[in-house]
């Protein structure tokens, strides 16, 4: 008993140690390679603070924008390990008292959840000081039929499941360029290739193809596409399906890119 | 500490207070490491400012944080100038003196090892092919080697001792002289030191050609 005890009070400690030791690496990793994306926040969420109080539909509007652009960030910086491992940077962080799993977690952590709370803040907080009912309001004047409480959460899991794509794309590939193309073939180029493709090939079952591949690529125009309809191609309210989608892909890709991690040489 | 680090472009004391930060070390103790590795004026450089020498300091300093009892050392001097090379070896003696820590260093470059190694493993093809102390070694293997004889009558010694076929050279130093001699001329001087002169106090192995030791070990495997 007092051994299992022991041993209990030893792996809680040096779960602790790895806790700390994790975050002690997210605040130097985001203090060195996160300047231009802070930078960019900051400038962002002026801008929608100013933006809420004199159109808040035109705001709504631009969150598809913003988040492209800051999607496209964290994406670069989900790179930036495979970056330190062809440099070799990595070697130092790993010989002076990180694990790999500790160095994967505080990137998956501190360049993708936390860059993805930021901008889950970014609009929720002018928001909620100028009117908390703009999270019901849907811009549908500016061609979309969502509400942006949706479109914040559909967002949110959106940069993150590009964010950690890019880290299994990077950890396989060992190449940031490779990573970053995966990111933008999801986000834009797969959609539009197939969406043409299958215009020209079987133009009946254009549309159908093109929301299949919109679910799993691209979430935000998804549920922005298919709002009108309130039935996705699954018979789900479209926002419902990116939701799930979403959360489905993350694990998967979180699980896959941890354990690709894991056996990255290095 | 690896062979080629690639350090991140960053402040050395951003750097260290981050490894400090990771293995639980106060932060106090920075100074004390930067001032032991000899890198104190440079802890608000950036890294990439830094010669092949320095970065191997840090790597030291770095290494050094938390106080270990051992440090593994892959090539330190690889890829070094000859005159950080020696800075780093003197650092490493240094080291080893003032913080009692055990070095245990991998290196191809024998010369150097010598002067900072008392326990040696030759590692040929993967294979262990010799180990032990190195003093018993030398005398074992009858290589090159450089003996510092004590004594207060140095010149009277050198000029007997020069006379024996098997030494090399004499060097006559401030507290007594630095022979060199073949293998074979170890036994002679010993002999003739425990024979000849009463006024002898030691005979220490200062250092000895490792490289010929490594060549004899290997074509014997």
């Amino acid at each position: 008993m007092n051994s299992y005890r022991a041993n209990w009070v030893s792996s809680m400690r040096s779960s602790q140690g790895s806790i700390k030791r994790i975050f002690h690496h997210i605040d130097y990793i985001m203090g060195l390679q996160a300047r231009l994306l802070y930078i960019f926040t900051i400038i962002f969420s002026v801008i929608v603070s100013y933006a809420f109080y004199t159109s808040p539909g035109l705001t709504i509007s631009m969150l598809p924008l913003f988040f492209f652009i800051y999607a496209a960030m964290v994406s670069a910086l989900a790179t930036e390990p495979i970056d330190e491992i062809s440099k070799g940077t990595i070697q130092v962080y790993l010989a002076t008292g990180l694990t790999r799993e500790e160095y994967y977690k505080a990137w998956l952590l501190g360049g993708i959840a936390f860059q993805t709370l930021v901008f889950v803040l970014i609009y929720t907080v002018p928001a909620f000081i100028v009117n908390p009912s703009i999270f019901f309001a849907t811009p549908s004047s500016y061609g979309l039929n969502v509400p942006m409480g949706n479109l914040i959460v559909i967002g949110a899991l959106q940069i993150t499941y590009y964010g950690v794509t890019a880290m299994a794309v990077g950890a396989i590939t060992k190449k940031r360029s490779m990573a970053v193309l995966s990111v933008f073939s999801l986000m834009a180029i797969i959609p539009f290739l197939v969406g043409l493709i299958s215009s020209i090939v079987s133009p009946h079952s254009a549309e159908y193809v093109t929301s299949l591949v919109m679910l799993f690529c691209n979430q935000l125009f998804y549920a922005g596409i298919m709002s009108y309809r309130n039935i996705g191609v699954f018979g789900l309210n479209p926002v419902i399906e990116s939701i799930i989608v979403l959360l489905v892909l993350n694990t998967a890709l979180i699980l896959f890119s941890y354990m690709a991690w894991r056996r990255i040489e290095i | 500490m690896p062979e080629k680090p690639v350090y991140p472009h960053v402040k050395l004391r951003v750097l260290i207070r981050h490894v400090a930060r990771l293995r639980n070390v106060p932060s106090r103790d920075i100074e004390r490491i930067a001032k032991l590795t000899g890198i104190t004026r440079y802890l608000d450089f950036n890294v990439k400012s830094l010669s092949r020498g320095y970065l191997q300091r840090l790597g030291l300093a770095l290494a050094l944080l938390g106080d270990p009892e051992i440090l593994l050392l892959d090539e330190p001097t690889a890829n070094l100038d000859p005159l950080s090379r020696k800075e780093i070896i003197e650092l490493i003696k240094d080291l080893m003196q003032d913080l009692g820590v055990t070095v245990i260093i991998a290196t191809h470059i024998l010369p150097e090892l010598q002067q900072v190694a008392n326990y040696i493993v030759f590692i040929n093809k993967g294979q262990v092919i010799e180990y032990g102390d190195l003093n018993s070694i030398v005398t074992r293997y009858r290589v090159t080697a450089t003996f510092k004889i004590r004594t207060d009558k140095p010149r009277k010694l050198a000029s007997k001792l020069i006379m024996l076929e098997k030494v090399k050279a004499v060097e006559i130093i401030r507290d007594g002289l630095l022979v060199k001699a073949t293998g074979e001329g170890v036994e002679e001087i010993k002999l003739y030191l425990e024979e000849a002169i009463g006024e002898v106090a030691s005979l220490e192995l200062i250092s000895s050609e490792l490289g010929e030791l490594y060549e004899k070990l290997a074509g014997i495997n």
